[in-house]
């Protein structure tokens, strides 16, 4: 410090003269006596100097008048300039200082202009080194000019997936990557309570088309049994369900790793067959999946119908003129980029403009290997190039090949600079010029539009600019480059070559050579990738069918090819749906097939709410038809299952533009236009909670699904119709108030849980990390072990322990934990918890002895009674599921509100007394912890609430050596640091298992959890409790000691 | 703008003796200022004196001195300054006496008036010079004081000076 101070004080007194007397008159001699080399030293320094003993004996006048000049010298120059540390412009006196003097120095006086000049100059040279230049932006209004702002936002959507309603959703919802997807989360207005009214009386609208959809095409015996090996029976439905086979109905199912039932699961799936169409033999299902367990998914069902043929296709049939060929997403964020290792390897091989523009290179399968076959690794796989089904459509590119590869097309740089490539401009703007026959003949033809698309691509102002281009080259020049030279062309030709709408439609991030198809040669089934192919919007709530009635008009004209007597059958059951009171009241999961306007056309012109009109139906047998048959199963069918209806559907969508100019043509304005545009849609209905006793079928509702391309034609028309839409906060909330589990929350033994289950904790610790640490909350003292991930592992192996140690027959192996999700068995827990659930409701105890018999509807059935519960029956259930959880609700008895993470308890005797005494109690405390980690010096507290001492309580070893530095550094204050010590008995009560939805239930009015629990631990509480109060557990916040009593149930 | 505001009395000391100007430093300066001011006002002046009185400046071969003190008792100090009648250092004493040239608020204008003092000097010099030698020897020291070689040496020392902070 004081070498800084001292080297300010240097620099200031710079100037001013110093002492000169005879002592320094040798030193100072050389530079004259005004100025001395000696530097300044603050205070006075004894003995610091020597005495020359040379001094003049006289005086003359040239000696003295020398002092005297240097003495000037030195006080002029003291004086004419500023000390060290001063500005030029605070040497200004103020009053003639002026305003951004620094920025014009005219605005200085003339003597001072130059030092500032200086001043400037040296400023701006030193930092420039490392500044950047700012680039250089185009003005707001060049950049939201329609085709600039199409291009801004096909380049965002390179980097996470847009749904169709994004732009929509974006300027009212919070929006949040995650699986690769811009997802909208919560609406930015206030609307939580708005929308569970209207999941509850009327509709809620959802946005759901990034969920995947996986097409299989194959015989029905070779699908099913392919698919068998990922699904078990024990679980519920399979793929061969009756009613789902038929395709009248969806169905939903739990998918398993290939022939792993209990472990390996992935997560839930819901798949809907077509119908059996009369001269078709092979079957389609569809199979619609998160996107977060897609591609585990994808891999499993490669395997298991021995899909090995990956067919990178683009086989739109108007890819050759179509924006939609320009799709070229990244490879590296696609997971099958690690199959083209190539793609990155060797860029040039994508560079080449007819590998994504020739319609040749498009559909041939040797498209991306042209120049590199040797090294390419799937040259192996395609051997054989004529079962292709493409290559019979194109016989001369298996003769020619030389076609496609064409020295001078493909490797030659001079390409570019090809002087007849120039002189052909028409060659390439000439439509049909890409799709003759002949052309592929001739190498000379195909090398014109080539070779002049080169220069366009590299010309392109945009490409070098981006980020990414480096990355990237192709991925990302080619959807601008490609815009820019379609513009230039609609300019120079009046835009007759193709439609103006660049717009991305589907899957904007699949990299150009990503197979969407592949085929197997043995089983001859044929999975395709549709995600983003097909727009799913889903109504939830008892009027989502009056929403639907009203927005959806059945088309007044036939797709081509269509049947006309179905499509009167399927208006008329449409139609029938008016009559029906609530969607509840129609069975689960039928699907209708409808061909519809464009519903545009009827948006009305004021937004309102819907409200049913019973007046509408007046066919009171064919309602009641509906309501118990559901769907007749040849209504299902659709032509949105054609691949190419979808297209060609998307492809003819009028424009909002072209729309609203015809609509002002009208000669009565406001009176409706004649439709042009007929688009199949398939209406899939959704059960509600179909388990349980209360609220059945609540939060049932309806899907629509559609061609790509028609999301915001829809959209807009169903949101005029008063429905609230809700985000992915909203799912979530629907399915806690259902009672169902949530796909990544509550799967946390599948892969995409486990995914989610480490991001979950690293949010949490994000957000407690934000906080002031007096402000944190300390959670050992809390006695909360895991407040931002639950170890389900160490939990399951801890009760196994603890239960085995009892009685003697203990194992050890590295079984990962499972959910249960076996019907039987979690039918048989549920009677034994209902016991309670049925004594408690009867008020009068003689009559309930006589209500305890096994359950009505069971017996009816003619099921087997299931045992009551003894040790018996408990051991042997904990023999075959050791290491299982079970997912529970459950039901507060009093007030509280549980949160994420609660921990769900085992009462003590005393406690389940407590409450017999006092119907009303709140429940136990939990005794305070202490934080060891926080004093150490603190003598530790035993708790006197204690079971059984001799536990090993705190193992944790950051206490065992507080000196270690390291650790303690990396310790969070108020969390448990990591090797956990025993999660079971941490607490005066015993931990069962952790809640994964906690909330305030609007739908029941008490505050309800979904939580999963040790099995193990729950049979072994069950056995203990009395029967009157069996099921009843303890819940505790993360950051509470108040243990609140909740009742359990479990839904089958 | 709060500071604390100094007199400086700019000084010439007049020897009689030419023989003595090696004795002339600072400190003995000071303390022979401190001696006649107790002298002269007591333990009142000499504790004023320790506040703030400092020998800013000392030219040996001119023998021009300059003295900071507080604006509030600069006369004091000033006062003083003519009784002194020898500079005591080193055990010798030298007759001299203190003569005050230029009383001023700021340093730099205490550097002004001795710019044109010397100057004035200079002249002076030149009007009484004997020989044609010393003539020539003035006048040689008059034109190197002039202005514009100030301002070269000036810009040499920027520059240097950015070659230093790059």
């Amino acid at each position: 410090m004081t070498g800084a101070k001292d080297r300010m004080r240097e620099k200031k007194m710079r100037n001013q003269p110093r002492n000169v007397t005879y002592t320094s008159a040798g030193r100072g001699a050389g530079r004259g006596q005004g100025s001395q080399v000696c530097g300044w030293v603050r205070g006075h320094q004894p003995g610091g100097h020597g005495y020359s003993q040379d001094l003049p004996k006289y005086i003359t006048a040239s000696y003295f008048a020398k002092a005297r000049a240097a003495e000037v010298n030195a006080m002029l120059k003291a004086a004419s300039s500023p000390a060290g540390s001063c500005r030029v412009f605070s040497a200004l006196p103020k009053h003639m200082r002026r305003r951004a003097m620094s920025h014009d120095s005219k605005r200085l006086p003339l003597r001072l202009r130059e030092g500032a000049l200086r001043l400037a100059e040296r400023s701006q040279r030193t930092p420039d080194q490392q500044k950047k230049p700012v680039p250089k932006s185009r003005s707001r209004r060049a950049r939201r000019r329609h085709g600039n702002l199409l291009l801004e936002f096909n380049r965002r959507q390179k980097k996470s997936r847009w749904l169709e309603t994004h732009i929509w959703h974006a300027k009212r919802f919070h929006m949040r990557k995650s699986w690769s997807f811009c997802v909208p989360l919560t609406p930015t207005a206030k609307s939580f309570r708005a929308s569970y009214r209207a999941m509850d009386t009327h509709a809620l609208l959802q946005d759901l088309s990034y969920f995947c959809c996986l097409e299989l095409q194959g015989s029905e015996d070779q699908i099913l049994r392919a698919l068998a090996r990922l699904t078990n029976k024990q679980t519920g439905r399979t793929f061969a369900a009756v009613s789902c086979l038929s395709g009248a109905r969806q169905g939903i199912l739990q998918l398993y790793k290939a022939d792993r039932f209990p472990q390996g699961s992935l997560g839930p799936a819901e798949f809907l067959w077509r119908p059996r169409a009369p001269d078709a033999s092979l079957r389609q299902l569809w199979i619609w999946l998160h996107p977060a367990l897609k591609q585990e998914v994808l891999s499993e069902l490669l395997l298991v119908c021995r899909c090995s043929q990956a067919v990178s296709e683009d086989r739109h049939p108007e890819a050759d003129r179509h924006p939609e060929a320009d799709r070229h997403p990244e490879a590296d964020r696609h997971p099958e980029a690690d199959r083209h290792p190539e793609a990155d390897l060797y860029p040039e091989a994508d560079r080449h403009p007819e590998a994504d523009r020739h319609p040749e290179a498009d559909r041939h399968p040797e498209a991306d290997r042209h120049p590199e076959a040797d090294r390419h690794p799937e040259a192996d796989r395609h051997p054989e190039a004529d079962r292709h089904p493409e290559a019979d459509r194109h016989p001369e590119a298996d003769l020619y090949p030389e076609a496609d590869r064409h020295p001078e097309a493909d490797r030659h740089p001079e390409a570019d600079r090809h002087p007849e490539a120039d002189r052909h401009p028409e060659a390439d703007r000439h439509p049909e010029a890409d799709r003759h026959p002949e052309a592929d003949r001739h190498p000379e033809a195909d090398r014109h539009p080539e070779a002049d698309r080169h220069p366009e691509a590299d010309r392109h102002p945009e490409a070098d600019r981006h980020p990414e281009a480096d990355r990237h080259p192709e991925a990302d020049r080619h959807p601008e480059a490609d815009p820019a030279g379609r513009k230039r062309k609609r300019k120079r030709d009046g835009g007759d070559t193709g439609p103006p709408s660049k717009r991305l439609l589907g899957d904007g991030t699949r990299p150009a050579g990503a197979p969407v198809r592949w085929e197997s040669t043995d089983t001859h089934i044929t999975i395709r990738d549709l995600t983003m192919e097909i727009v799913r919007f889903r109504l939830i709530g008892p009027l989502a069918h009056t929403v639907l009635t009203d927005t959806l008009r059945p088309a007044s004209e036939m797709l081509s090819g269509e049947n006309e007597s179905l499509h009167q059958q399927q208006t008329h059951t449409f139609q029938l749906l008016r009559g029906v009171c609530s969607t509840a009241e129609l069975p689960a999961g039928c699907v209708l097939g409808l061909t519809v306007d464009d519903p545009r056309l009827t948006l009305p012109q004021k937004r309102g709410k819907t409200v049913p009109d019973p007046q509408l139906s007046t066919e009171e047998d064919g309602v009641r038809d509906l309501r118990l048959r559901g769907v007749p199963a040849h209504c299902s069918q659709s032509s949105l299952w054609d691949e190419s209806t979808r297209e060609c559907v998307t492809r003819d969508r009028l424009s909002d533009r072209e729309l609203n100019r015809s609509r002002s043509a009208l000669l009565v304005p406001g009176s409706r236009l004649s439709s042009s545009s007929a688009v199949p849609v398939l209406l899939v209905h959704h059960a509600g909670r179909v388990c349980g006793e209360e609220r059945r079928h609540w939060g049932s509702g309806w899907d629509l699904l559609l061609p790509k391309g028609w999301g915001m034609a829809f959209w807009v028309p169903l949101v005029y119709r008063g429905v609230r839409v809700g985000g992915l906060h909203m799912s979530v909330k629907h399915s806690q108030f259902m009672g169902q589990p949530h796909f990544p929350h509550d799967y946390p033994d599948c892969p995409a849980g486990v995914r989610f289950q480490s991001e979950q904790e690293l949010e949490l610790l994000e957000k407690f990390k934000r906080r002031p640490p007096s402000k944190r909350t300390n959670f050992i003292k809390h006695g909360c072990l895991a407040p931002f991930r639950c170890p389900w592992q160490q939990l399951t192996e801890e009760w196994e322990e603890l239960v085995s140690l009892s009685e003697e027959t203990a194992s050890r192996d590295e079984t990962p934990f499972t959910v249960l999700r076996s019907l039987k068995e979690l039918r048989l827990l549920s009677g034994w918890i209902r016991h309670r659930m049925r004594l408690r409701m009867t008020p009068d105890p003689p009559r309930t002895r006589l209500r305890m018999t096994p359950d009505p509807p069971l017996t009816r059935l003619g099921v087997t009674p299931d045992p009551p519960l003894t040790p018996a029956a408990a051991t042997a259930l904990q023999q075959e599921f050791r290491r299982s959880l079970i997912w529970v609700r459950l039901r507060l008895l009093s007030k509280g509100q549980p949160a994420l993470h609660a921990m769900v308890c085992v009462p003590t005797t005393s406690d389940l007394q407590l409450l017999r005494t006092d119907g009303h109690c709140s429940g136990p405390q939990e005794p305070r912890h202490t934080d060891h980690l926080r004093d150490p010096q603190e003598p530790r507290h035993t708790d006197p609430a204690r079971s059984d001492p001799q536990e090993p309580r705190h193992t944790d070893p950051a206490r065992s050596d507080p000196a270690d530095p390291e650790r303690r550094e990396r310790v969070l204050r108020g969390v448990c640091p990591p090797p956990l010590p025993r999660v079971v008995s941490h607490c005066s009560r015993q931990t069962l298992g952790w809640v994964t939805q906690g909330d305030f239930s609007l739908t029941s009015g008490c505050g309800e959890a979904l939580a999963l629990i040790s099995l193990t631990g729950l049979t072994h509480t069950l056995l203990t409790q009395p029967k009157d109060q069996r099921g009843l557990l303890l819940l505790r916040n993360p950051s509470s000691l108040q243990y609140r009593f909740a009742q359990i149930s479990l839904d089958t | 703008m709060v500071r604390f505001k100094s007199r400086y009395l700019l000084c010439e000391v007049c020897f009689s003796e030419r023989s003595n100007l090696p004795l002339l430093e600072d400190k003995a300066i000071y303390h022979t200022l401190r001696a006649a001011v107790n002298r002269a006002h007591g333990d009142y002046g000499s504790a004023h004196f320790n506040i703030g009185v400092m020998v800013k400046y000392l030219n040996a071969h001119t023998g021009v001195v300059l003295i900071r003190c507080r604006k509030g008792h600069y006369r004091l100090i000033w006062s003083a300054l003519t009784f002194i009648t020898c500079l005591e250092n080193r055990g010798q004493r030298v007759p001299c006496f203190f003569n005050c040239l230029h009383v001023g608020g700021t340093i730099r204008t205490c550097q002004k008036f001795l710019v044109k003092y010397n100057r004035q000097q200079l002249d002076r010099m030149l009007l009484d010079c004997k020989t044609d030698a010393e003539k020539q020897e003035v006048r040689r020291a008059i034109l190197s004081c002039s202005l514009s070689a100030v301002r070269e040496e000036e810009a040499y020392e920027d520059s240097s000076d950015d070659n230093e902070e790059i």
